[in-house]
């Protein structure tokens, strides 16, 4: 049924043989093959191999969301939206089988990291209670950690791979400030709920240690995500007799977003085209305008201000060419949407996968997903 | 969207399925505040299920879906009051009054006949419906409503693909002929019922007693004799019918002494747990050479015979799935068809369906989404979306308008439904059987002929009635008492258990081919007149995506279904981006 999918494979395979054997057999067992069944009929026996061989690190933070919610009901499905697109994309790439998975919390409020305070109050659902058990296991509910927990979950999900937790408070340090060896231990680098500027910064780090960089942000009533897989990635699509290999371009997430950048975003905009795009570039120059203070619906003002500027230095037909709908769901949410984070959680993925395995051509470089629209669609935001 | 907390935790939801969609839909669900929530499902937790229905571990093997992804839920949303139960939806108690008490009913759901039962309850219960479906990285939401859009059986749904038994017994040319063949046919001859008419009881297979074990004949010797016919002494009656191998190239019988089975049989491994480990054939995605094949078919063969029949296939079953790849293989080297590995087999022979965990987690996300509306009143904003594998037009998610109610569904306006059929030959069995449940997914059909009552279901029939009934399905159709069902009659359908009424024209018609029409009998109906031009049409742009489905035979796990309507709308969003790029 397959078939054609793993002769797609084994030719590709040739690319990645070396590492893989390196790091990991070359026949996954009999029980991997059991689980992962149903996906090696999706994407081949090759690509198994080499996600099971990848290392990944999904990092979060929230404290540029609003993170002082314990006032019961009301707020009960928080702010902290960043850590519900967190726990869906760490779900899914742990699901599909990979060989190493770090889930990071940086925020550094010690209190918040005692996972039992955020238990069934955000989006976090890998955020399970397991009070008895660590009862069980003599240690005191309290001095576990959120991402100790949710790596618990995650290490339930796949018996195959290595589960790590790691907490930036404990390292002291937060994830933009860590060095490039740092970023060497991982393919793959998701980083959700960042300002702009500290997304960038990671950015460059992936760069500088040629990892995948993928930076996810959440709005009102949008979400979104930039990757950055360097200026020639390769990979291989199709199957059967149309497989062929592809180089993508893709641009620092800083360069894509820069001040200057994206004159023909302004000018050339297809009428049908969602404004999403280029409300982004908006937001993108608040910040850089407001020393990196995320906007909020207070700022509107400002916001309104800045869209007719923008429109006209960049020489668009129209000064109201964003619409003020489309800025306000890129700001910061009041509340959180767990139907949106699954949503984005599962593009977002599926892109992770891609780049582990080298298999399907990859999106440049942004996605978005708007619920005013319902559209899902990826933007190229490279100069 | 402005949400109202207390109204979603108010909302009483039915979510049908708590597999691959249902586990992602019942955690959305939960983590949006929706408090209380309902679901079924009858399946039990298997380990293939691991890499996706994040909801289940290892040791949830063997238990009730539903009840374990209760359980789960509960650990991450404590506040959720999730009532499940093992069932199956098509159940009586779950009526028009149990739907009722629903807002909103989700379906995750993984055949076409529970997804049909679920929409004609929805139907007569007139409660909005959010249905979706995924195969690999395709999916879809659509959302229906009694009156004001469109319901699920609007839209023509591709109907399982069937093979003429010619094809399947004596000239096959693709892969999962052979593999049908081994399934359906020769493993049902060999294991399954005897008293059970076979299409594989032909003069001179009963005369030799081919398939019938001797007294005091070991397994593997029974195998070997079963063996010589099957892939020798049969093929080379065939070669002697010169008319059929006139436009077809000809099979090359197998012998036993070509395949390595003369003399003593041995295996490496007489302890192991199946027919091939017994071989040391252990990479599920190697393809076996012929006389691996002839070995595996010897071992899985006695292994089967010592069972206590009837032993009813299933793809779990490593000796059953052994012996159907070692059929399909030797049979493929009879007729110059590409061999399968048994993984490949498996996909086949299971019509297993492809499936990630990303895939249902966006569909949970749109399907919550949709129900949100549902519940804010919001119908007119609700949508289709799709999820394609490929972006069209940058988008991987890509919103739909509703679709107008189909003024020729027979299922929501009441539209005829034509059978077209040879009266005298078709049975009433048949109607029952291959039509009404087979092909419309009536679960409990009565039908009324005239003024007369033909056929009832239920329990609470008395035994002459049932009995009466019973001896009606063996007569053709022109014999049925009251003149006969002939061309032109019209027969009213009638389902208590979907509240579902229809009226049946039936169109004699004496010549069939076989070949195009293996069934024997033809749905139609203006409605689908109409849409199988267009499915024509979806077929050709779906090309390579759509092709390793039209083999499945059944729909087993998430289903896809290639909507018309999707293809149509691909179709134009290609053209106008062609005309913008212009």
């Amino acid at each position: 049924m397959d078939a054609s999918v793993d002769r797609g494979g084994d030719r590709w395979a040739s690319h990645s043989r070396a590492r893989d054997a390196r790091t990991r057999a070359m026949t996954l067992t009999e029980a991997e093959q059991e689980v992962y069944d149903r996906q090696i009929r999706v994407w081949g026996l090759e690509t198994q191999r080499t996600i099971g061989a990848s290392r990944i690190l999904v990092s979060f933070t929230c404290t540029e969301e609003d993170d002082d919610d314990d006032r019961g009901e009301k707020n009960a499905s928080s702010t902290r939206a960043s850590r519900g697109v967190a726990a869906e994309t760490a779900k899914n790439v742990t699901l599909a089988g990979v060989g190493a998975l770090t889930i990071r919390n940086d925020d550094r409020d010690d209190d918040a990291s005692a996972y039992a305070r955020t238990v069934g109050r955000d989006g976090n659902f890998l955020n399970v209670e397991r009070a008895d058990e660590y009862r069980a296991m003599g240690r005191e509910p309290k001095d576990v950690t959120l991402a100790s927990n949710m790596a618990q979950t995650l290490s339930e999900m796949n018996a195959f791979g290595k589960i790590t937790a790691e907490d930036g408070g404990a390292r002291g340090k937060k994830l933009y400030e860590e060095d490039a060896d740092y970023f060497s231990k991982f393919d793959v680098v998701v980083a959700c709920g960042y300002t702009f500027a500290e997304a960038e910064a990671i950015n460059d780090l992936c760069r500088t240690s040629n990892c995948g960089f993928f930076g996810a942000f959440t709005g009102a009533s949008a979400r979104y995500f930039f990757a950055d897989l360097g200026d020639a990635f390769e990979y291989v699509a199709g199957s059967g007799e149309s497989v062929a290999a592809g180089v993508a371009r893709y641009s620092r997430m800083s360069e894509a977003l820069g001040a200057r950048a994206g004159a023909n975003d302004w000018t050339k905009l297809k009428k049908r085209a969602s404004k999403i795009p280029l409300a982004l570039r908006v937001v993108r120059e608040f910040e850089r305008r407001h020393s990196n203070r995320r906007a909020t619906a207070n700022d509107w003002d400002a916001l309104d201000a800045l869209r007719r500027e923008l429109a006209g230095a960049f020489g668009a037909s129209s000064e109201d060419i964003v619409d003020e709908a489309s800025i306000r769901a890129l700001l910061r949410p009041e509340n959180d949407f767990p139907a949106m984070n699954a949503v984005v959680g599962g593009i977002l993925g599926q892109e992770v996968l891609k780049r582990a395995s080298r298999r399907g051509a990859p999106s440049v470089n942004a996605f978005f997903f708007d619920l005013a629209s319902g559209q899902g669609f990826v933007h190229d935001f490279t100069p | 969207m402005e949400i109202d907390r207390a109204r979603v935790a108010r909302a009483r939801v039915l979510a049908v399925g708590a597999g691959g969609i249902g586990c992602e839909l019942l955690k959305t669900l939960a983590l949006h505040g929706f408090e209380n929530i309902t679901t079924m499902d009858l399946d039990t937790i298997d380990v293939s299920n691991l890499n996706r229905q994040f909801l289940f571990r290892k040791r949830h093997v063997g238990m009730s879906k539903a009840e374990v992804a209760r359980e789960s839920v509960m650990k991450f949303q404590p506040r959720a009051t999730i009532d499940a139960t093992r069932a199956n939806v098509k159940e009586a108690r779950f009526d028009k009054e149990y739907f009722k008490s629903f807002d909103v009913v989700l379906n995750g759901l993984d055949n076409l006949e529970a997804r049909r039962h679920v929409n004609r309850l929805c139907l007569a219960a007139e409660v909005p419906l959010v249905e979706s479906g995924t195969t690999g990285y395709k999916g879809q939401v659509t959302v229906h409503e009694r009156r004001t859009c469109a319901c699920f059986e609007c839209t023509e749904k591709p109907t399982p693909k069937s093979y003429p038994i010619c094809t399947l017994r004596d000239t096959p040319d693709k892969p999962i002929h052979c593999v049908v063949y081994a399934k359906e046919l020769l493993f049902s001859k060999l294991f399954g019922d005897v008293n059970t008419e076979s299409d594989l009881d032909e003069q001179e297979a009963i005369e030799a007693g081919a398939f019938r074990r001797n007294e005091g004949e070991t397994g593997t010797d029974f195998a070997k004799r079963v063996f010589a016919y099957v892939f020798g002494s049969k093929i080379e009656g065939l070669l002697l019918k010169d008319d059929m191998w006139k436009s077809r190239a000809k099979p090359t019988p197998l012998t036993t002494s070509g395949v390595g089975l003369d003399g003593a049989f041995t295996e490496t491994l007489p302890d192991a747990k199946s027919a091939r480990r017994a071989h040391g054939l252990l990479d599920t995605h190697a393809v076996w050479n012929t006389s691996e094949c002839a070995k595996v078919f010897v071992s899985a063969t006695a292994r089967l015979i010592e069972r206590e029949r009837p032993v009813t296939f299933d793809k779990d079953d490593d000796d059953a799935m052994e012996f159907v790849t070692a059929v399909s293989n030797l049979r493929s080297a009879n007729y110059g068809i590409p061999a399968q590995s048994l993984f490949d087999a498996k996909g086949m022979a299971g019509n297993i369906v492809h499936a990630v965990a990303t895939t249902n987690a966006i569909v949970s996300g749109l399907i919550v989404i949709e129900a949100l509306k549902i519940i804010h009143n919001q119908m007119d904003k609700t949508r289709y979306t799709f999820v394609l594998e490929h972006p069209s037009n940058g988008r991987f998610l890509q919103p739909l308008s509703k679709e107008d109610p189909n003024p020729k569904c027979s299922v929501c306006s009441n539209a005829r439904v034509e059978l077209v059929c040879n009266t005298n030959k078709f049975t009433k069995g048949d109607l029952i059987k291959k039509v009404l449940k087979g092909r419309l997914s009536v679960h409990a059909p009565s039908v009324m002929f005239g003024s007369s009552q033909i056929h009832e279901t239920g329990d609470d029939l008395d035994e002459d009635e049932v009995e009466h009934y019973e001896a009606l399905d063996k007569r053709t159709l022109s014999a049925l008492p009251g003149g006969g069902v002939v061309n032109g009659t019209i027969l009213a359908v009638d389902d208590f258990s979907q509240e579902f009424t229809f009226e049946l024209m039936v169109t004699h018609r004496e010549e069939w081919d076989e070949e195009n029409d293996p069934d024997g009998f033809i749905i139609r109906g203006e409605d689908v007149k109409a849409s199988e031009a267009v499915a024509e049409e979806a077929t050709e742009t779906e090309a390579a995506g759509a092709k390793d489905d039209d083999e499945v035979l059944l729909m087993d796990d998430e289903i896809e279904i290639t909507d018309v309507k999707r293809a149509r709308e691909d179709d134009d969003d290609a053209k106008a981006s062609k005309k913008q790029r212009a």
